[in-house]
This record gives C-alpha cells, structure tokens and sequence, in this order.
C-alpha cells in the first residue's frame, strides 16, 4: 500500500495563467538558488513545503527518492539557451542557460536542498495530463524496495511552446485546453505511520503481503 | 532485484538492437568493438555548427524528412524486435510497456523554426508538430499501436541507463511482462553548443582515462532492448540456451552539484552498492566493468576512484567513447548492449583512446584486449544533475 504523507501544490491566482514570480523570486534569494530558473523554483518549492508538511517537518530520511513528471520541461529557459545561440558566436556562449535547460536540472536543485541521496528520475511528456508511465514508475519504485519514499512532483510551466506558438496559430493556449502553470508535489511512503492524507488513489493500489 | 536462486523472477533480456559509430546492428558494433572505427570528425553542414570540437557524426545513417531521433529509436527497435524473435503484433498479446531515454527529443530546438516564431509567423508549423508527436515512447506506443505504460526518461546522460532501470522495476512489480527499454540521441547544434560553453568538449578524438585527456566529443545513435519476465521468457523459449538477464540495478543522487559528480564519488558508491545488493552479488563476482567513462577530468577521475574503493587494485573497467562519442541519452543503453556483447565472448577490448596512465586516475582501464572469466558485469552512468545509475547483467548458461 502506498500512502501520501505530505503534499503540496502551488497554482497561479484566479485569472492568472502564471505562478506568482515575485514569490519565486524571493525563494530562489532565501535558498541561494540566484542562478535558478522559474520552473526549478517552482518545483523545488513544493518538494519543500510537501517535506514540511509530513511527519519529517522537512528534513527527510536520505536515502528518499525524487521523481519529477514534466510538460515539455523547463521550456523557457530552452528558448533562453536558443536566444543566446541566435544573438552570440557559439564560441561565446554562457552555460548556465545550457545548464538549466537540461531538465533534470530541478531534481538536482530539490535534491541537494533536501539532502536526498534517493533515486532520481526526471520523466517529460507533452499530454496535457501526467501519462500513466511516470505513476507506474513512482508505483513500482515503492513496491519492489527501490526506495520506499518518494518525492512525487509534476510540473507545467508556460512558456513559448503552449502561449507564444497557439497564440502565432490562431488559438490561446486556454482555448485549446492546456493546463494553466501549476506544480503539485506529495511525499509518498510504504509506512502506514507516516501517513497524512491516506492511501493514494492509484489503480492496484495493495497492502503488501508477505511472499509480495 | 530479490531474483531467486532458480531464477524464476529474473528480469530476461530477450533482445538488443543497436546503433552508434561502433557500428549499425549487433554484428557490426561487435566488430567496431574489437576493431576499429570511423574517426570523429568535425559536425557536418546538416547540424549547422561553426565550433570545430570533433563529433561522432552516423554519417551513413540517411537523412529522414521527420525526426532524426525517432528514425535511430526506429532503427534500432526493429533489430531489437528481430532478435527477440518477435512480431509487432506479439507484443500486443503481452502487458508491454515502452520507457525510452533522451535529452535532444525532448527539446524543442529546432534553431531556425525558433529564428522565425521570434520573428513573426513560422513558414510552417511542422517542427512543433513533430515535437508534440513525441517524446521518444509516446511515438512508439502510438507507431505500435499498444495500451501499456510509457515514460521518457530525461534524466540526462543517465536517460538509457535510467530508462531499462525503470522498465525492469515495471517487471518486477508485476505491471508489465515485457518493456521496450532504450535511449535515443541525435546529434543537434543545441547540446554541442551547450558542452562547448561548459568547456568539457574535446579538441581532438576523446581518451577516456587518459594522462592527456581534454574532454568528451558527442555522438549519436539509439539502443533497445527487451526486457521480459522470467514466466514470459520460459513461455517463448521452453528450451533454454545461453541467455542473458538484468541482475541488478542501483541509482542514486550526489545531492552535491548541477553540473559536476561528487569529488569522491559517494553517489555512484551508493548506486553501484545497491546493484549488488539487489543482484545478491560481491564486487568480486563482477568480472569487468563498463565505466561511462566520458574523457572528461572530473568524471573519470571520480569513476577511477570509486572502482578502486569497490573492486581493488585489480579491477577490469574499459570505456567504449572512444569509439561512439558520448551519445547522451542513448549511452546508458547502448553500453549496457556491448557489456552483454563483451560477456557473450570472454575477451575485452582495450579501452578505446587510453594510452598512458594519468596521475588523477588512481588504477587504469584495460589497455589491451583482456581475457576473464565470470558471467557478471557491471555497466555506469553518470549525469549533470548527480545522477548515478549502475546496471548489472548477467549470464546463463545452457543446461
């Protein structure tokens, strides 16, 4: 049986499309992320505040796991790096923009922040909802000991590919149902005790039994 | 993987299918492994780069009027498929999961479609369309028509890897009989760029290990293998023969740096310990390791350092970059299918590029073709984000 044992979720205000950056900002300053982008900000916010919301009150056990299910990753900061390609020699190129845009970049961050030396997995789709392969994954991890805490976060920012290019088509990207930038994050355990909010709600969702 | 002593709950490797600058096809990269290579080269006029750093460019590999990515993965799934010994339409008969790992597919870079949406309207659309076609195992479960789970790992240089880790842990849990696990890389302007800036590129051939390495070159290509459950695999193959299987796999994060491993290597400690444990397996049951071995100063130097704490003086690692380039996310898979390629005929290559000890690297790889025996080898990767990921596969013997 898996169970949610913190959570967290961060959306834009009402008729916002977009994750207040003014809070964003201030959470890369008080955690020293200057170099950060947005969608690493927004991630590693919510491994946080879900790590505070659970029994651990936000120093997890180490050996915790980390996967993050991604739409079209840290597209903004891709659009960065390509600027950057457009504008200068390539000889002349910063890294940081390159760096960043490598989507497992967030992970790290949240990582290194939660002292988690757990798996890491960073898994990206273009669907409008989260695929079943990264549940099947976090589901698999915890029932066969691959860890038995996991960090799971899922992720959408706006950015070029949904507003700019639906806009150049003749379509918003809220008319054609794209989600609006959000992140949840929940902290998921094999341990009863740890429990907060329950078992999760995942299709074959079982108490282990022993010969499992 | 908690695999019991008759191997009943053995994660099967039933099929590989291959390619990269060591060769297209299982036959062809055996033989690129044992022999020689195309030398890289500088990145040709179809990637667009001015930088000089040389590449491992699949010069044969014809161009495709859609994406380069998903004609490698394509490639390479159908010598995957063959070898198996399976049809398209088998797979739909099974609970068939497909994980693939990438970095450059799940990317929108297409450098000039953005010149032209920054200036206005796109001449045409296409480019996004075929971005939103993929990632990589989206693609192919909808080419394969199939209903089971599907992920694309980017997690990095450690995607392959990472990809056939997750496909096993599907296995295991029972979600699926049989998964499509692999990784895909194409050479693209964006990652050359993007390595150059970093200052971790090559000027000349790469020398993994080496005293004068100065850095890694890309390449490209795609590896696939199937992974089945044992039950599966005795159900396709009553009679058994030599095979091959997943003993183990381990993965764990630095929780240290974006961009650089751990000094000492304590990550890839943890992921390779934990292999071991989950295969029930001794550092001295490993007969030879395939390190992921880039070229670049941190990366082998860490690597070198933690054999040499695992596996003692003694150890027997190589790294295959020399001849592939490091093809990103594909290089997790594509060296997990010569390790088993290595296994199968007892006799390592030396490592390719290596020459002379460096004073960094605390034992050196192989230099020169070297028998062993065992039937278990061990293969890493290692990734910008501080993640580690050994695999460990292993050999049967016919009865």
């Amino acid at each position: 049986m898996i169970f949610i044992a913190g959570k967290a979720e961060r959306k834009p205000s009402p008729g916002e499309r977009l994750i207040d950056r003014a809070f964003l900002s201030g959470f890369k300053k008080q955690h020293g992320m200057r170099r950060a982008d947005f969608y690493t900000a927004m991630i590693v916010s919510a491994a946080l505040e879900a790590a505070e919301d659970s029994c651990f009150r936000g120093t997890l056990p180490e050996e915790t796991g980390i996967l993050i299910a991604g739409r079209f990753g840290p597209q903004n900061t891709t659009a960065k790096f390509l600027d950057e390609l457009l504008e200068y020699p390539e000889d002349q190129l910063l890294s940081t923009a390159f760096t960043l845009s490598v989507h497992n970049a967030a992970a790290s961050y949240a990582a290194e922040l939660l002292h988690l030396t757990g798996p890491v997995f960073t898994m990206t789709h273009n669907g409008k909802t989260i695929p079943e392969g990264p549940l099947a994954a976090v589901k698999a991890c915890l029932e066969t000991g691959y860890c038995t805490r996991i960090l799971f976060l899922s992720a959408q920012e706006s950015g070029y590919i949904d507003e700019n290019l639906r806009r150049q088509r003749g379509k918003s990207s809220a008319e054609a149902g794209d989600p609006r930038e959000n992140v949840s994050a929940s902290l998921l355990t094999i341990y009863e005790n740890e429990s907060k909010y329950g078992p999760m709600d995942v299709p074959g969702n079982r108490t282990r039994t022993e010969g499992d | 993987m908690d695999q019991a002593a008759d191997g009943t709950n053995r994660i099967r490797i039933i099929g590989c299918g291959c390619i990269s600058n060591a060769g297209d096809g299982l036959r062809h990269t055996l033989e690129g492994l044992y022999g020689t290579v195309p030398p890289p080269h500088r990145a040709s006029n179809r990637i667009g780069t001015t930088l000089e750093d040389p590449v491992f460019e699949l010069d044969a590999f014809p161009d495709h009027p859609g994406s380069r990515s998903m004609a490698l993965l394509e490639h390479a799934f159908a010598e995957a498929l063959e070898n198996a010994d399976l049809s398209q339409q088998n797979l739909k008969e099974f609970r068939t999961g497909i994980c693939i790992g990438t970095t450059v597919a799940v990317q929108l870079n297409d450098i000039e479609f953005y010149r032209q949406q920054k200036q206005g309207i796109p001449d045409s659309f296409e480019p996004l369309d075929r971005f939103l076609e993929g990632p990589p195992s989206a693609f192919l479960r909808k080419k394969l028509q199939l209903t089971g789970p599907e992920a694309t790992i980017s997690n990095a240089c450690a995607s392959g890897a990472d990809a056939v880790a997750v496909g096993a842990l599907w296995i295991e849990s029972g979600l699926c009989d049989l998964v499509i696990a692999g990784g895909v890389d194409e050479l693209c302007r964006v990652p050359i760029a993007g390595f150059h800036a970093l200052g971790v590129t090559s000027p000349e051939p790469c020398r993994p290990f080496d005293a004068d390495r100065k850095g890694l070159n890309l390449g490209e290509g795609a590896g696939v293998v199937i992974l089945a459950s044992d039950q599966l695999y005795r159900r396709l193959h009553p009679e058994s023969g030599e095979c091959f299987f997943l003993a183990g796999c381990g993965s764990s994060a630095d929780a240290y740096h974006i961009t650089s491993p751990h000094p000492e290597g304590l990550g890839l400690e943890r992921a390779i310990r934990k292999a071991l444990s989950r295969a029930s397996l001794t550092p001295d049951q490993i007969a030879f390791l395939n390190a992921h071995g880039t070229g670049t100063l941190n990366n082998d130097a860490c690597e070198s350092a933690v054999f040499l704490r695992l596996f003692g003086e003694r150890v027997k690692y190589l790294s295959t970059k020399g001849k592939t380039g490091h093809t990103l996310g594909a290089a997790g898979t594509l060296e997990l299918i010569f390790t088993l390629l290595m296994l199968q005929k007892g006799v390592l290559p030396p490592s390719a590029g290596f020459r002379k000890k460096a004073e960094d690297v605390p034992v050196p790889p192989i230099a020169e073709p070297t028998e062993f025996s065992g039937d278990f080898a061990l293969s890493t990767s290692l990734a910008f984000g501080g993640c580690n990921t050994a695999l460990i596969v292993g050999r049967e013997c016919a009865e």
